[in-house]
């Protein structure tokens, strides 16, 4: 958003209601945690998770993060008068500094990333470089790229709007479109002629525009400027894919003679400058120091309560969240709340809105807000957010980007997202930028969740996740040079990615797909030579096209959905519970060739999970230090058996064995080896040793994932004891090809092994439960001793003093030392 | 693994045996095989091939002289085949592609541009650019619009919505502008499925079917992009032979075809040989303001469409239409009447019928229980529901009317009671 500097409604919200908010908010927060808010409260002591809190919840974290002065800066000199002209009259007559710092950068044609908190003006860092250029010289053109639709939506209501301003005083007409899938056919050939600002997703620049560039000639000719919001949205696959689509959209562009500057947007993450740099293939400049004001703000961690400490079974996190969010609701705070799921979104809601909301036909003063629901029902509930009519909004993290539904008090998170980067976006969805405002992290009883909140420092004083792609992943590398030498015509000598170009090329035209004329690299080309049009093969949220289909035979048979190759097998097997959109439906049938699974509409109170061995061989060792190593492996895996588990308890309350068949998968793996150094000292039985492992195991999956920043499925989980003397665990990438998470993970070891220690000796389960080891039942009673005694050994092996075998500990001395000071504190 | 293996193993594709490795360049060249000749252009080679149809020569039932006489006799006509802009004009160019695939997009191409026109003796010429080897496209786009500025208007067989578009996309890819533009551009498919498309629409289904001038031998259209990269990849030209000549053959038959129609619009109904064919001329003229041609094309129509009714709705509907524009309206209403007679009249035409005979009931006749019998006649339960609620609208205002009457007739009959006159029986 960028907001004018003055906002009347800021200097109607009088300080007499204001003050009133503030005194709301605090009475709320001490009634969740009495006595916790008033000492120094960024003290080290108030965070002190072991303090006994005398509220019935247990509040394992308090922290206050002060308020800052908004710090101003003049318009660059470069900046049209017409356009200052037009900001003057909404109200901006000056920008913050980070907004002044990009604005120069872009006019100066460097490439730019901006770190960007919510409600700190991102939008003018590029609008003003773009709108200016446009003024300057009418004929320049600029391209907008947001991962989704709705977020394209939003942003054109805000451009249209300076741009009428624009027009209202200076008479420059400057056209604003939007063009997606949604875009109606006739309406196309306007927009492609009169747009100057196109406003669109990588999907449809993917298969939508590039593939049909001459009719978008006059854009590529003119394209000055490319802004890529949301940056941090683009890891893993969708941002491999998006790194090979922006190579494609820069040959378009050097072929029609023009060379855009990136302007891009990112929510705090450890690697902006670095992941921008890694999918525009570019250098860049980074703007890190926010200028926009603040608001004090308190952040809040909350576990519920253990009420089965044998299975480590704790109190619901939903019931919990309700109870949290009445606190503030019947202080008439205004709140987002969170939710991990479609389907707790929708029980969140109803649960608020029993609570709330007087009788039916009343004005609805709580909303729920999710994907699926139609256009006009999010944007009346945005609306009413803005305006106040509505109280409390229960979302997915459809709400987590950048939709603007106006500053709320209080921001709670039924769960933890997953992220940290993630968790100060949806904090950041509360708070003005005067006055107080909350965000409450609920703990769901989740490994990662538990270990977050347990482990306060880990989220508030360490830097947040690294985004990862790897565009030079072969699957699709190669999907994306079949799109590019379709769109032009590959020449001898180019390059696209690391891999060998003219090699893969060559492949390509054994299939026929492609044509080589002339001999030599300098004088020959590639042209492409079939009747398909290769974009349509491939989307950019997966990474192979192959897929199963789920047909619902409830009634007349229909497609609901689809699901990858890869997680076919363990998501869609018999009696596999599906969920869509929070309906359950269980497979009835599985067509393995036909790639279709078909269901049926169940209700039922369990979800399930499959149980899947694997067996990985190692192909290719890149790096090895003897402790861990990563490298190329093959995986094979086969989908035996399933477990229901209650929802919220996660208890086990059934099984049944599958026979499916195998899949095979060449993809990339980090890997500890466990010496017999170590097994020789564990005073175990050899089934506890391996319970040791296993439990070890299903905890580093957890840990990985937290440092990934990546989602569960992401990363797979093999363990080897063909050599009882020198077991192995894999974490491997779960996609074929992998996706660049192992080689991060092998530079990471100290802090996986750190991390997963730390996640097993904080619980407080007996002898294991799913938020440490796994639960009892699924490993052996020893196996939270085993596996804390095993990582203990291996730690101790990385000490400084024990790096005497050659091995080169990739850590850094730094991040060692803030580990164990963390482990002493806690 | 090497690059080129896991590549192979991503695309799930064995590695190739050595036997279907082709050595470029051992068959016989273009030349030799396709007979055309090379031409310097633009700084690369442009491969072209031309072709003459004697005047003398026939094309089915009718004679290649013929064709160039019709189409410069009436060429004032095409302006009512089409949407032209500006007037079209003699002479005729017609054009037609073989491209790389249908699926559109930068990767798709035109190798193949074939140009037709009618020499002053009567004879039909056709050039061809074949695009041989790679670099060659700017060239041939520069000739094609060198061909295209000596045309008056272009012809071409659903040419609007494919060939057009793709060659205006191939000049924007290399930067040139599209001469097409401003040339009128007449689309034959159009007009020959209002005239004939009843049957096979294709080019080759209407060779035979309206020039009598079957094909054999002909490469069918699925096959043609395949023979082109076969020829790319091996050198040898051969393959391109057939499709050459089908492309040939499309332009002779398309400018056959365009003479036939604007002979049909010239010469008037009496030369229409069935009833579709009349009843499009009706139309055509009637676009054109020729409404006596008009009311005779569909008359003729109506005489002709025995065993055809759905022919002969349509033109019952279109004289209609035409009848009460001029304010005949009684001619209409027997139209409309003749459109319900129809068996197995379909639905939306019968409750259009319906409604123009209420609304003549009503407000021509003044007949009101008969306009009320029509508009009954005119509920139709799959209507969109604004055509009901309208209905509705005029029952009611019937209704209304009928008992305005009713208590008229009351009223008169009190008076006849209280003067002692008996009613009229």
């Amino acid at each position: 958003m960028s907001e004018p500097r003055v906002r009347p409604s800021d200097a109607a919200t009088t300080t007499s209601s204001r003050a009133s908010k503030d005194v709301a908010l605090d009475a709320a927060l001490d009634r969740l945690a009495p006595g916790r808010r008033d000492p120094q409260p960024s003290d080290p002591q108030s965070t002190d998770p072991k303090s006994p809190a005398a509220s019935d919840l247990h509040v394992t974290a308090m922290r206050r993060l002060p308020p800052a002065d908004a710090q101003y800066a003049p318009f660059p000199d470069a900046v049209d008068g017409r356009l200052r002209d037009a900001l003057g009259a909404r109200g901006i007559e000056q920008l913050y500094t980070h907004q002044a710092e990009a604005v120069e950068h872009a006019l100066a044609g460097r490439h730019v990333v901006v770190i960007t908190p919510t409600a700190s003006g991102k939008t003018l860092c590029y609008n003003v470089p773009i709108l200016n250029a446009i003024l300057r010289d009418p004929s320049s053109r600029a391209l907008y790229l947001f991962p989704t639709k709705a977020l394209a939506q939003d942003q054109r209501a805000e451009l249209q709007g300076l741009c009428e301003t624009i027009a209202g005083r200076s008479g420059e007409q400057i056209g604003v479109f939007t063009y997606d899938g949604d875009t109606p056919q006739d309406a196309r050939r306007t927009i492609r002629a009169r747009a100057h600002l196109v406003l669109s997703n990588p999907d449809m620049l993917h298969a939508g525009i590039l593939p049909h560039h001459p009719r978008w000639a006059k854009l590529f000719e003119n394209l000055r400027y490319i802004v890529i919001d949301e940056l941090h949205a683009y890891r893993g696959v969708f941002g491999s894919h998006l790194a090979n689509v922006l190579r494609r959209l820069q040959r378009v562009c050097r072929h029609y003679g023009s060379d855009p500057v990136f302007l891009c947007s990112s929510a705090t993450i450890a690697n902006p400058r670095e992941l921008a740099e890694r999918l525009a293939d570019r250098s860049f400049e980074l703007v890190d120091k926010s200028g926009a004001p603040r608001g004090e703000k308190y952040f809040v961690f909350v576990n519920p309560p253990v009420v089965n400490h044998q299975l480590g079974i704790r109190r619901s996190y939903l019931s919990e969240t309700r109870r949290i969010a009445a606190e503030f609701l019947k202080r008439k705070l205004q709140i987002i709340v969170f939710a991990q799921s479609r389907l707790s979104t929708e029980i969140l809601t109803t649960y608020l809105k029993d609570d709330f909301e007087d009788h039916p036909g009343a004005p609805e003063r709580i909303r729920g807000y999710r994907g699926g629901y139609l256009p006009n029902r999010r944007r009346e509930i945005e609306k009413g957010l803005r305006e106040g009519a509505v109280r409390a909004v229960v979302s997915t993290n459809a709400l987590e980007l950048g939709i603007d539904i106006g500053a709320l008090d209080v921001s709670v998170m039924a769960g933890y997202p997953g992220t940290i980067a993630a968790t100060w976006q949806r904090a950041g969805r509360a708070g003005r930028r005067s006055g107080r405002s909350a965000a409450v992290l609920v703990a769901s009883s989740a490994p990662l969740d538990q270990f977050i909140v347990r482990n306060p420092s880990y989220f508030f004083d360490r830097s947040p996740e690294r985004a990862l792609v790897d565009p030079d992943n072969l699957h699709i590398l190669v999907d994306h040079i079949k799109c590019a030498a379709f769109e032009l015509p590959f020449a001898g000598n180019e390059t696209f990615g690391r891999h060998d170009l003219g090699e893969v090329l060559a492949v390509l035209a054994e299939q026929g797909l492609v044509h080589r004329s002339g001999e030599d690299a300098d004088h020959s080309s590639w042209t492409w030579t079939s009747e398909s049009y290769p974009a349509d093969a491939v989307s950019l949220r997966s990474i192979s096209s192959d897929n199963f289909v789920i047909v619902d035979t409830t009634g007349e048979p229909r497609v609901i959905g689809e699901t990858d190759f890869t997680s076919g097998p363990a998501t869609l097997h018999p009696k596999a519970i599906y969920i869509i959109e929070g309906q359950l439906f269980q497979v009835e049938r599985l067509d393995f060739e036909g790639r279709k699974a078909f269901v049926r509409e169940i209700d039922c109170d369990y979800y399930t999970d499959a149980i899947t061995y694997s067996r990985v061989t190692i192909l290719d060792t890149f790096e090895d230090t003897g402790s861990h190593s990563h490298g190329e492996v093959r995986v094979v895996s086969r989908v035996v058996g399933f477990k229901k588990i209650k929802f919220y308890t996660n208890e086990n309350v059934g099984s049944g064995e599958l026979d499916l068949p195998e899949q095979q998968m060449h993809t990339t793996s980090y890997w500890i080896t466990v010496p017999p150094a170590v097994i020789d000292v564990l005073p175990y039985a050899p089934d506890d040793r391996r319970d040791g492992i296993v439990g070890l195991a299903f905890a580093m999956r957890q840990v990985a994932q937290l440092l990934l920043m990546c989602d569960r499925h992401d990363i797979g989980i093999s363990i080897d004891t063909a050599e009882p003397a020198e077991p192995r665990i894999f974490v491997y990438d779960n996609y074929p090809g992998g996706i660049g998470f192992s080689q991060p993970l092998h530079r990471l070891h100290r802090e996986l092994l750190e991390a997963t220690r730390l996640l097993i000796a904080e619980c407080a389960c007996e002898s294991g439960c799913p938020g440490c080891v796994g639960p009892v039942g699924n490993t052996g009673p020893l196996a939270k001793t085993a596996a804390l005694r095993i990582l203990e050994l291996l730690i101790d092996r990385l000490s400084p003093g024990r790096l005497s075998t050659g091995s080169t500990g990739s850590t850094g001395p730094a991040d060692a030392a803030q580990i164990s000071e963390e482990a002493m504190t806690s | 693994m090497n690059l080129s293996e896991r590549a192979r193993s991503v695309l799930r594709t064995p590695p190739p045996s050595q036997a279907v490795h082709v050595v470029a360049g051992t068959g016989p060249g273009v030349e030799h095989a396709l007979g055309g000749e090379w031409r310097e252009a633009d700084g690369s080679r442009l491969f072209i091939v031309e072709r003459c149809w004697d005047a003398r020569a026939r094309h089915g039932a009718i004679r290649v002289g013929d064709i160039a006489a019709e189409l410069s006799a009436n060429a004032s006509h095409a302006a009512s085949l089409g949407n032209l802009s500006g007037g079209p004009a003699p002479p005729f160019l017609f054009f037609d592609l073989e491209t790389t695939g249908l699926s559109g997009g930068a990767g798709t191409y035109a190798f193949l541009i074939g140009c037709g026109w009618c020499e002053e003796d009567g004879s039909f010429r056709t050039r061809q650019y074949l695009l041989a080897e790679h670099g060659g496209e700017r060239a041939m786009l520069l000739a094609l619009a060198s061909d295209f500025s000596r045309s008056g208007t272009l012809v071409s067989f659903n040419g609007k919505s494919f060939d057009a578009p793709l060659i205006e996309a191939r000049c924007a890819f290399h930067r040139l502008a599209w001469a097409g533009h401003e040339r009128p551009h007449l689309d034959v498919l159009h007009p020959a499925r209002r005239f004939w498309g009843d049957g096979d629409c294709s080019l080759v289904g209407l060779e035979a079917q309206i020039l009598g001038a079957p094909r054999s031998g002909d490469v069918p259209g699925f096959e043609i992009p395949g023979r082109y990269f076969q020829f790319l990849r091996s050198g040898d030209a051969r393959p391109l032979a057939g499709v050459l000549e089908h492309n040939q053959r499309d332009l002779l038959s398309l400018a056959a075809l365009s003479a036939r129609l604007l002979r049909l619009v010239d010469a008037g109904p009496a030369e229409t040989r069935d009833a579709r064919e009349a009843f499009a001329l009706g139309g055509v003229s009637l676009r054109v303001g020729v409404t006596g041609q008009a009311r005779k094309a569909f008359e003729r129509a109506i005489a002709l469409s025995t065993g055809l009714p759905s022919v002969r709705v349509q033109a019952l509907r279109a004289l209609a239409l035409l009848e009460r524009r001029e304010r005949r309206f009684e001619a209409a209403a027997a139209c409309w009447r003749d459109v319900l007679d129809v068996p197995r009249c379909p639905p939306q035409l019968a409750r259009e019928a319906a409604e123009a005979l209420a609304i003549h009931a009503e407000h021509r006749a003044r007949d009101l229980p008969v306009a009320r019998a029509f508009a009954l006649k005119s509920l139709d339960g799959d209507a969109r529901r604004g055509w009901n609620d309208a209905v509705r609208h005029r029952l009611a205002r019937l209704d209304r009317k009928l008992s305005d009457e009713a208590s008229a007739g009351r009223r008169s009959l009190l008076v006849q009671a209280e003067t002692g006159f008996d009613p009229p029986a």
